[in-house]
C-alpha cells in the first residue's frame, strides 16, 4: 500500500490524515494486515460460536 | 517493624499495624513524605489525595484502637493508576481528551478499599488510556524506574510500578489488557497480579478493550498481591467475614505440575542470556521444592498476539472513534496513530479474531490439563533506555503477557535476578482460570527460596525537569 493508498483508505473510514501521517502509519499497518492473515487463514465454516465466554467457570 | 524502614512490605506493615506497633497515621506519614521527597524525579503520582488520607488514616487509627480491626488492608496506603475512577477527584487516564472529568461515584474497586479501610492515598501515572508507548504529547510525562531513572519502567500502569518499587506505598492497583500490570512489575522488580477475568469488577474503570481488560495488584511481594486478591474478588464485603490474620499461603510444592512454555521465549521471542540463566536457575528452585517439571508448546506466540492485538485495536477503536473523528488532536500522537489503525479492522476481521480467541482458549485448555502451572518470561529482558522504546514498539513484536489476556486466566510477574545492567528481570507464571490460590502458592514459595525480592533500588540521586 503507498501513503496515498493509506490516506484514501482511512478518509472512506471517517478519519483524516495527511502524506507524512501515512508515511508514519504505513509500517504498523502493514504488521496489522499481516495479524489480520494469520486470524483469517483456516477459512474453515465450523467456527465457535463468537460470544462465548472466555473463561469456563 | 520500625517506622523508618524504608521499603515495608504491605504485609508487614498490615501485621505492624494490627499488633499496634505502627498506626495508620504514622505510616501514611511515612508514604506522604517519601512522595514528597522522590516524586519529581520518578512522576508516578499524578494527583496526590493528601487530605482525604490524612483523614482516613485517622479513622482508621481510631477504629483499631476499638478493637474494629478490618482485615489487613485496614491503614495501608495504597494508590490507584489514574484509569479508576474516585468520587470528586480527577481522573484523567492522562490525556488531554479527560481534562476536567471529575467523577461523581467511586469505582468499585475503590469502594472496596473503603470498605476494607486502604487508604488511598492518590491517583498514579500511566500512558494515555493504559496503551502506547512512554509520551511527552500527554498531561503527564513519563514515571521513571526507580532502578535506573533514564530506563523505562515498562506500561501501561506505569506510576504504580514506580511508586512501589520506589519506596512510596506499599502496594498499588493498576489494570492489564496485554500485560500493563506483568510488565513495568518485572521492569521494576515487583509482583503483579492479573488475577481471572472479571475476577475483580470493572465498573468505573476507564476500558480499552474490555473483552482484555483486567484490574491487578502491585506490591512488593506475592503474599502482598495475595492480600489486595483476597480483598478485591468475589463476595461484596457484607457477605464476607473479617479475617482473622493476615493470608497464609502454603509453601508444600511437593507434587505440583509445571509446565515450561520454552518456545515463547527461547523461539518466538527470544530472550536476553541473563534473562533464560535466571529462568533455568528458577525451575531447580521448582524441582528442589518437589515439583514436577517438563516442557509444554502452546500455538506460537505470534498467533496469540494477532488475535489479542486485533481484539485490542478493535475494541479500543470502537470506544475512540468519535473523538478519534472530531478532536484527533486532544490525543497524543502514540495512542492515537495506533488506535486509528483499529478503523480498519472489518467486522469480519474481528470476528475471525473471535473464532481464533475459542481454538486458542481450547489449546491452553489441553495443556493445562497436563499441568497445574506454565511458566515463561514476562519481559525479553532489563528495562530499555525509555528514549529507546519507539512508536511502534507494541506491534513490531509479540508479546510475552497477551496470550493470558487472550485466555483470561491468572497471571502472575515476579522477580527472577538482575541482569548485567543491575536490573530486575521477571518470571512469569499462570494457572488455571480461578485458580489463583495455586498461582500465588507457587510464586510465594519461589520468593521465601530466593533472595530476589529483598533487593531495593539505590537511593535516587538524579532530579529530572518536571518535562521529562
Amino acid at each position: 500500500m503507498t501513503e496515498a493508498e493509506l490516506v484514501q483508505l482511512m478518509a472512506r473510514l471517517g478519519i483524516r490524515i495527511d502524506a507524512a501521517q501515512a508515511r508514519e502509519l504505513l509500517p504498523a499497518h502493514e504488521l496489522l494486515e499481516q495479524m489480520k492473515a494469520r486470524v483469517r487463514s483456516e477459512g474453515d465454516l465450523y467456527g465457535e460460536p463468537a460470544h462465548r465466554f472466555i473463561v469456563p467457570r | 517493624m520500625s517506622i523508618d524502614a524504608e521499603f515495608p512490605s504491605l504485609a508487614d506493615a498490615a501485621r505492624a499495624i494490627k499488633s499496634k506497633q505502627i498506626s495508620p497515621v504514622e505510616l501514611t506519614d511515612h508514604c506522604l513524605s517519601r512522595i514528597a521527597r522522590d516524586n519529581r524525579k520518578l512522576n508516578a503520582f499524578v494527583t496526590l489525595m493528601e487530605e482525604a488520607a490524612r483523614k482516613n488514616a485517622r479513622a482508621a487509627e481510631r477504629a483499631i484502637a476499638a478493637g474494629e480491626w478490618r482485615g489487613p488492608l485496614h491503614g495501608i496506603p495504597i494508590g490507584l493508576k489514574d484509569v479508576f475512577e474516585t468520587a470528586g477527584v480527577a481522573t484523567t487516564a492522562n490525556s488531554y481528551q479527560l481534562t476536567g472529568h471529575v467523577p461523581a461515584r467511586d469505582c468499585a474497586v475503590a469502594e472496596r478499599l473503603g470498605e476494607c479501610g486502604a487508604i488511598v492515598v492518590g491517583k498514579l501515572a500511566c500512558h494515555e488510556f493504559a496503551f502506547g508507548p512512554p509520551a511527552r504529547d500527554v498531561p503527564h510525562p513519563p514515571a521513571r524506574n526507580p532502578w535506573d531513572l533514564t530506563r523505562f519502567t515498562g506500561g501501561s500502569s506505569s506510576g504504580t510500578a514506580a511508586a512501589v518499587a520506589g519506596g512510596m506505598i506499599p502496594a498499588g492497583i493498576g489494570s492489564d489488557t496485554s500485560g500493563s500490570v506483568r510488565s513495568p512489575a518485572a521492569l521494576c522488580g515487583i509482583a503483579g497480579l492479573k488475577p481471572t477475568y472479571d475476577s475483580i469488577d470493572r465498573r468505573g474503570v476507564i476500558a480499552l478493550a474490555p473483552s482484555l481488560d483486567h484490574v491487578g495488584a502491585m506490591a512488593r511481594t506475592v503474599e502482598d498481591c495475595a492480600i489486595i486478591f483476597d480483598a478485591l474478588a468475589g463476595r461484596p464485603r457484607q457477605e464476607r467475614r473479617v479475617p482473622d490474620s493476615i493470608i497464609t499461603l502454603d509453601r508444600n510444592l511437593s507434587g505440583i505440575r509445571l509446565g515450561v512454555t520454552r518456545h515463547f521465549f527461547a523461539e518466538d521471542r527470544p530472550i536476553s542470556a541473563a534473562g533464560m540463566r535466571a529462568i533455568d536457575a528458577a525451575l531447580d528452585v521448582f524441582r528442589a521444592a518437589g515439583c514436577v517439571v517438563r516442557d509444554v508448546r502452546l500455538p506460537p506466540l505470534a498467533d496469540w498476539m494477532a488475535c489479542g492485538f486485533l481484539l485490542l485495536l478493535a475494541e479500543a477503536y470502537s470506544l475512540h472513534e468519535t473523538r478519534l473523528k472530531t478532536c484527533p488532536q486532544r490525543y497524543g500522537a502514540g495512542f492515537r496513530d495506533a488506535v486509528m489503525l483499529g478503523a480498519t479492522i472489518s467486522a469480519a476481521d474481528y470476528l475471525a479474531a473471535v473464532r481464533r480467541r475459542a481454538k486458542l482458549v481450547a489449546a491452553m485448555n489441553e495443556v493445562m490439563k497436563q499441568c497445574d502451572v506454565l511458566i515463561s518470561a514476562v519481559q525479553p529482558g532489563e528495562a530499555p533506555p525509555i528514549d529507546a522504546v519507539g512508536k511502534w514498539a507494541l506491534f513490531e513484536q509479540p508479546s510475552l503477557a497477551l496470550p493470558f489476556n487472550v485466555t483470561g486466566q491468572p497471571a502472575l510477574s515476579l522477580c527472577c535476578g538482575f541482569g548485567e545492567h543491575g536490573l530486575p528481570l521477571a518470571l512469569h507464571l499462570a494457572a488455571r482460570p480461578f485458580d489463583e490460590m495455586t498461582l500465588l502458592r507457587v510464586g510465594h514459595a519461589y520468593e521465601i527460596a530466593t533472595p530476589w525480592h529483598e533487593r531495593r533500588p539505590p537511593p535516587l540521586s538524579v532530579s529530572l525537569p518536571m518535562n521529562g
